[in-house]
């Protein structure tokens, strides 16, 4: 090895770049970034060293990294991760080098560029979190179950699901994400993953069609409609308020954003 | 459930929306069983959308009946209005909480009735709802109740057994102008329902150290309202009262409601064009200050400054008072003294706090943590800084320099004291 700095490159899991830390030490390379054979190879990159993810090798490294940081620093790094961000793993990597050379958690270095970004990117993906939980709305569907689409901007669903279940209980449910094409579904017991292949119209759309909803279901999404109009205050009017805390992308699927109440009543 | 329930609910949803609070916070409680539904969670509660206002829902806020055999004088639903009024049945609201739960609508219930036949009558209905939610469909999400001014302590108690939080709303800060405003209330008809859910609240805890399954009375404590523009009360004198109720064990909230002329005929009201939103929105930076600044009522508005500074927020006019306190060290200044910088707000502060153990912090470094150094500068060093300080350039000048037309945004409050009116 010379002393040149090179990248490596890993399959884009967490192990994966948990690996790459392993490698890192294990076979002394200077490498103080990593690469996710997912994204495009920089140009100006020459020096790339392929790691092979091992599970292995990945705990050993997880061990480590939850002797020296507090189970806040932890999930510092899992959920800055899912942000899926450009670099995003290069901070994480650089992040957990350092406490592993210095036998102390630089988690609270906030004047740290690597930690501020995981800091901001683990924010994202935790307000997305959230944003799931107050704007995921369930349909009711004629066997008696619920049903909720969803399409979250990083893949947060599964970090959500356990409040609904939690919440919800005593209800069959299934959310389903429509863009990355899995769910979980709730049997009023225990939730599983489910893919569903096929052609279903409503994992498509995001609504239940005609025939599958429950027969009171247009009725208290007239309600809540109604509600929604009803409880605003015209003489404060405030949209841009409105659109600051309740982002346009999420809309289409929010049902009191759909077209105002078919049943018009007069005040 | 019937197509008529529909109008009645948007009768009765517009009858509550005067009502600023819609928070379904306080409290944690999960849900322990199978098969029962709902829970509360954490932190600041689930804003589950927003109005067309911009304000949050979180619950079901809606009135039992708009009847009202009051006639307070700023209430769109007082006896004399000639308005559509509706009366919600107990199964009707307690079917629309658990089907609107069920589809993520809301957190819980926010419940309120004007007052028909006599107080008493009025807080039966509402405890029924209550009992009915948690007892008969094991409901286990958020319930917020009113106690209706005048009601008795056992129905007060026993609406108490299932409310997360529960509340009375002052509306009017002082009691002259309250008599003159609402002839039915006084003070007495307000704070004596408040003074039950306290005493229940703290019976309850001494029961809860003999017998640690004692069920929670009102968990989330209390909260109240206060119109701020319908009578002549200074700032201070809204202040001075907030903090005496901060200072009461249960009391967690006010709400500061910018009164809108709903009576506009009423001459005993000021005819006011626009609700006033700037000194509302100046209100809830000063209780934020008090609740979460260390700021006492009266450093914020005092005989000398009863009202609140419109074009600058609290704190920044508190900081301008006292070019004294600056500027302050942020390798070096307490927590408490750097929440009092303008442009340092309660997590840049924390941030500073655990940084500064590292290396000694720049203004680089402070940016990037959140410090808002267009305002800050003024008031601190940091070694390498050379700003001038607020002592040195007179407040005058930082005023000016803070509130120049091309920074001002009247629109969204200070970076530092981003409210949530939920
Ligand atoms: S008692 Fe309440 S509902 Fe009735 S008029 Fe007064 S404020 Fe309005």
């Amino acid at each position: 090895m010379d002393d040149s700095t090179c990248t490596l490159r890993y399959d884009g899991s967490f192990d994966g770049l948990l690996t790459a830390v392993f490698e890192r030490y294990s076979r002394r390379i200077n490498a103080e970034s990593v690469l996710s054979d997912k994204a495009d190879i920089p140009m100006f990159l020459d020096r790339v060293i392929d790691v092979d993810t091992d599970e292995a090798k990945a705990r050993r490294v997880w061990n480590g990294v939850k002797r020296i940081m507090t189970n806040t620093g932890q999930k510092l790094l899992t959920q800055s991760y899912l942000s899926a961000e450009p670099g995003i793993d290069s901070s994480i990597f650089r992040i957990i080098i350092k406490s592993i050379d210095t036998e102390r958690t630089v988690e609270n270095d906030f004047a740290d560029p690597d930690v501020l970004a995981a800091w901001h990117a683990a924010r994202r993906v935790g307000q997305e979190r959230h944003q799931m939980l107050q704007f995921l709305r369930f349909q009711k569907a004629a066997d008696g179950s619920y049903f909720a689409p969803v399409e979250p901007r990083y893949d947060v669903l599964p970090m959500a699901v356990e409040h609904f279940a939690n919440r919800f209980a005593d209800q069959r449910f299934l959310i389903f994400d429509i863009s990355r094409k899995y769910g979980f579904y709730y049997d009023g017991n225990k939730t599983i993953r489910v893919t569903l292949e096929g052609d279903l119209p409503h994992l498509r759309s995001g609504r239940l069609t005609e025939e599958l909803m429950d027969e009171q279901e247009r009725l208290f999404q007239d309600l809540w409609r109604t509600y929604f109009h009803a409880i605003a205050i015209a003489e404060r009017a405030n949209p841009r308020k409105q659109r600051h805390d309740m982002p346009a992308r999420y809309w289409h699927l929010l049902t009191e954003m759909q077209s105002p109440p078919l049943h018009t009543i007069p005040t | 459930m019937t197509e008529a329930t529909l109008n009645k609910l948007k009768i009765l949803a517009a009858a509550a929306k005067y009502d600023v609070s819609c928070s379904s916070s306080g409290t944690v409680r999960a849900n322990k069983s199978k098969d029962s539904v709902g829970n509360t969670v954490s932190g600041v509660g689930i804003c589950h959308s927003f109005a067309a206002d911009g304000r949050c829902i979180a619950l079901l806020k809606v009135m039992l009946t708009n009847y009202c055999a009051f006639d307070c004088a700023y209430c769109i639903n007082r006896r004399t209005n000639d308005i559509p009024r509706a009366t919600l049945s107990v199964s009707e609201l307690v079917e629309l909480t658990m089907e609107f739960y069920r589809r993520n609508y809301i957190e819980g219930l926010f419940l309120s009735s004007g007052i028909v036949r006599n107080p008493d009558y009025t807080m039966e209905r509402l405890v029924r709802v209550a009992h009915d939610l948690r007892v008969t469909h094991r409901f286990n999400g958020y319930i917020h109740l009113k106690s209706i001014p005048g009601a008795s302590r056992e129905l007060v108690t026993q609406a108490g057994l299932y409310a997360d939080r529960m509340s009375v709303n002052i509306e009017i800060p002082n009691e002259n102008s309250l008599k003159y405003l609402a002839p039915d209330k006084n003070f007495k008809s307000i704070y004596q329902p408040m003074g039950y859910v306290r005493q229940g609240v703290l019976e309850n805890k001494e029961d809860r150290r003999k017998f640690r399954s004692t069920p929670r009375f009102v968990p989330a404590g209390q909260s109240t309202q206060i119109i701020v523009g319908a009578s002549p009360e200074r700032d201070r004198d809204i202040l001075r009262l907030s903090s005496a109720l901060y200072s009461t064990p249960t009391l967690r909230r006010v709400y500061y409601s910018g009164y809108i002329h709903v009576n506009s005929y009423d001459t005993r009201l000021p005819a006011l064009k626009q609700p006033p939103l700037v000194r509302e929105n100046r209100l809830y930076q000063a209780d934020w200050l008090m609740r979460f600044y260390h700021f006492k009522a009266n450093e914020i508005a005092d005989d000398r400054f009863p009202d609140l500074d419109l074009e600058i927020d609290p704190k920044l006019s508190w900081a301008l008072r006292h070019p004294e306190a600056f500027p302050i060290d942020v390798n070096r200044a307490d927590y408490e003294m750097l929440l009092r910088v303008p442009g340092i707000g309660v997590k840049s502060a924390t941030l500073i706090v655990n940084a500064r153990h590292y290396r000694r912090l720049g203004s680089d470094h402070l940016k990037k943590i959140g410090v808002v150094m267009k305002r800050a500068r003024y008031f601190i060093t940091c070694g390498e800084l050379t700003a001038v300080c607020v002592a040195d350039a007179t407040p005058e000048y930082v005023r000016r320099q803070l509130t120049a037309p091309q920074s001002r945004r009247l629109q969204s409050p200070p970076e530092q004291l981003t409210l949530d009116f939920g």
